[in-house]
């Protein structure tokens, strides 16, 4: 008899202890979840969540504009107009369900349900990101402007938008199908590419020495301006290539026009080895007064312009198949 | 000496056989001839023996003639029915037989039939064999572009002065051509082309202009808009100009490092329209 109470005692304790302990699971995930999901502001249709310095947010729109901003705070907020609401669906990496989130996503309702529909991008609101300074943004839209600045690391696609890239410090991806790309003050690897719009950057370097600038249009004209990279590269097929400031000691720029013009407007003083190619029909027009090489062709033979001025710290090599090539003094 | 009877007389004596006459004097002699009738006693003794054995035997009636008749009568019945299956087996087999006879009311039906069956054979066969062929790896062939034998290329264009008429001078410029020698293909009387060698480092172009062409057909429809679309195809054709005529120029002058830049900058031109065109696709497709 004693011996089946004993029995019945511990299977009853072995029966609460996972009672007990399922349901803690329960209540941390219930926690856990509660962290994931937004936070919702009473007065507006704001979502905000605890971050890490370099968290990278992710974003898919439709055709609403989105505006990102880099602040002080570890905190990623997201503010939406319009009527709609927003959601912040964030990654915590260790079991701490107080850690910041390293990854988020962001979300917005669609149109008058309410509802969320993750992978669609098809909001037509605009929308404002706040996010640490040191954070990295993927983007991805329809149809909307996109503006980035005061952030760490940018890549952004659009089919039909416009991007303006400002104070960038880290890299910058940007790829647009019908809109321009306008960078500035920004610094790191660059890669802009439009397919039908015209790409603008001023003052930018790079970080480490084998950071490179990449600037590529079919059909619009690509204007690079005060660039301070190793290695430059600006071609457009159809469009013009204009290089503009102070040439780099020990740099080399790649600047490349199918049926366009290749302007470089530079100061007198510039020191650079050139290496020009057009197509026959085609001129090249320098400013600068050029030392050839003892077999190089003579000077009036205008499909090609292979030499150095000054001592030669630059290198260019500008080639237009249809167009003209311009060397100007600034 | 008296004779005695033989064993056969005897026998005929019990059989009822002999005449009178000879019977009497085989009587009166068995009264006189203990001898004989002793013999006479051991053929009867045999005769009761064999008839109590072969009493079943000899019991059977010969069949009669009624009987004679049933039997013919049966055996002909019989055979009546074996003739009336005959009959049928042959009437069946004629009426099948009948049906390929060639009747003129059948015989475009026939033809129809024939021609059918044949078409489909044929075009199953067919199918067969482009199965065939299609599961089969056809290994690459490389094939030596031959080398354009020419004439060597002159120097360069110059500026040569000379006189008018009037006595003033003019700058004009000498322009040797450049023969290009054609092989003559002494059988046919005709010339041929001859592919033009490839520069160094172009071939990988063609290869990645190959694979990205083939990789946006492969992607099917773009989801550009009209104007996007004009767009694409406008900068493809000038780009598609630009590398004939720079491939002309660089064929023409392969050691012109000018020409060959200019070249290798048309191909890469095209490689950037084809990666944009795939990546435009690609974020098309995500944004769905």
């Amino acid at each position: 008899m004693k011996f089946l109470i004993s029995k019945f005692v511990i299977a009853l304790l072995f029966v609460c202890a996972f009672t007990s302990a399922f349901a803690q699971d329960k209540e941390k995930r219930k926690e856990r979840n509660k962290d994931f999901t937004y936070e919702n502001d009473k007065d507006k249709n704001t979502a905000t969540v605890a971050a890490t310095p370099n968290v990278a947010v992710i974003f898919c729109g439709g055709s609403g504009r989105i505006y990102v901003r880099g602040w002080e705070k570890n905190e990623v907020r997201a503010v939406s107009e319009e009527g709609s609401k927003v959601k912040l669906i964030a990654i915590k990496h260790n079991e701490d369900v107080s850690a910041p989130a390293s990854q988020i996503t962001v979300q917005l309702t669609e149109g008058e349900s309410g509802r969320f529909h993750f992978g669609r991008c098809e909001n037509k609101s605009n929308i404002e990101l706040y996010v640490p300074r040191g954070a990295s943004v993927d983007l991805r839209t329809r149809e909307g402007d996109i503006s980035v600045e005061k952030i760490a690391k940018a890549k952004l696609r659009s089919m039909n938008g416009s991007f303006s890239i400002r104070n960038v410090n880290g890299s910058v991806q940007a790829e647009a199908t019908s809109g321009d790309i306008a960078l500035d003050d920004s610094s790191g690897s660059i890669t802009l590419n439009a397919l039908s719009g015209s790409i603008d950057v001023r003052n930018v370097k790079s970080i480490e020495p084998v950071d490179s600038m990449s600037a590529v249009s079919l059909s619009g004209d690509v204007t690079l301006e005060n660039t301070n990279f190793l290695r430059v590269e600006g071609h457009s097929n159809s469009g013009d290539v204009m290089l503009f400031g102070k040439l780099i000691k020990g740099s080399t720029y790649s600047l490349r026009s199918t049926s366009g013009d290749v302007t470089i407007i530079i100061p007198a003083a510039s020191s650079f080895r050139v290496e020009a190619y057009v197509l026959h029909g085609g001129e090249i027009i320098c400013d600068f007064p050029i030392t050839k090489p003892t077999n190089n062709k003579p000077l009036k033979d205008t499909t090609k312009l292979v030499g150095t001025h000054g001592t030669g710290d630059s290198t260019l090599i500008l080639i237009s198949v249809s167009g003209t090539i311009h060397l100007r003094k600034k | 000496m008296r004779e005695h009877i033989d064993e056969g007389t005897l026998q005929s004596y019990l059989d009822g056989e002999l005449s009178h006459a000879i019977q009497e004097r085989v009587i009166l002699h068995l009264a006189s001839c203990d001898e004989c009738a002793l013999m006479l006693n051991d053929a009867q003794d045999e005769l009761e023996m064999l008839s109590f054995a072969l009493e079943p035997a000899l019991s059977v009636t010969v069949p009669t003639e009624s009987l004679r008749e049933k039997i013919n009568l049966a055996v002909s019945q019989n055979q009546q029915i074996q003739v009336q299956k005959e009959s049928r087996l042959r009437g069946f087999l004629s009426a099948l037989t009948s049906s390929f006879v060639l009747k003129p009311q059948f015989t475009v039906g026939f033809a129809a039939v024939i021609l059918a069956v044949l078409i489909g054979a044929v075009f199953l066969f067919a199918n067969r064999q482009d199965e065939r062929l299609a599961g089969m790896d056809i290994p690459k062939i490389d094939v030596e572009v031959p080398e354009i034998t020419s004439t060597p290329t002159p120097d360069p264009v110059r500026n040569v002065p000379a006189k008018k008429g009037d006595g003033t001078e003019t700058t004009t410029a000498e322009n040797r051509k450049v023969r290009q020698q054609r092989p003559v293909d002494k059988n046919s009387g005709t010339r041929k082309t001859v592919t033009p060698r490839r520069l160094e480092g172009e071939k990988s172009y063609l290869e990645a202009i190959a694979t990205l062409e083939k990789a946006v057909v492969e992607q099917g429809d773009l989801d550009m808009r009209p104007t996007l679309r004009a767009e694409y195809e406008k900068n493809l054709a000038v780009v598609d100009k630009a590398i004939n005529e720079t491939q002309k120029q660089a064929r023409k002058n392969p050691k012109d490092a000018g020409a060959v830049q200019l070249l290798y900058a048309s191909y890469q031109s095209k490689i950037d329209l084809l990666n944009a065109v795939s990546s435009q696709t690609q974020l098309s497709a995500s944004l769905k």
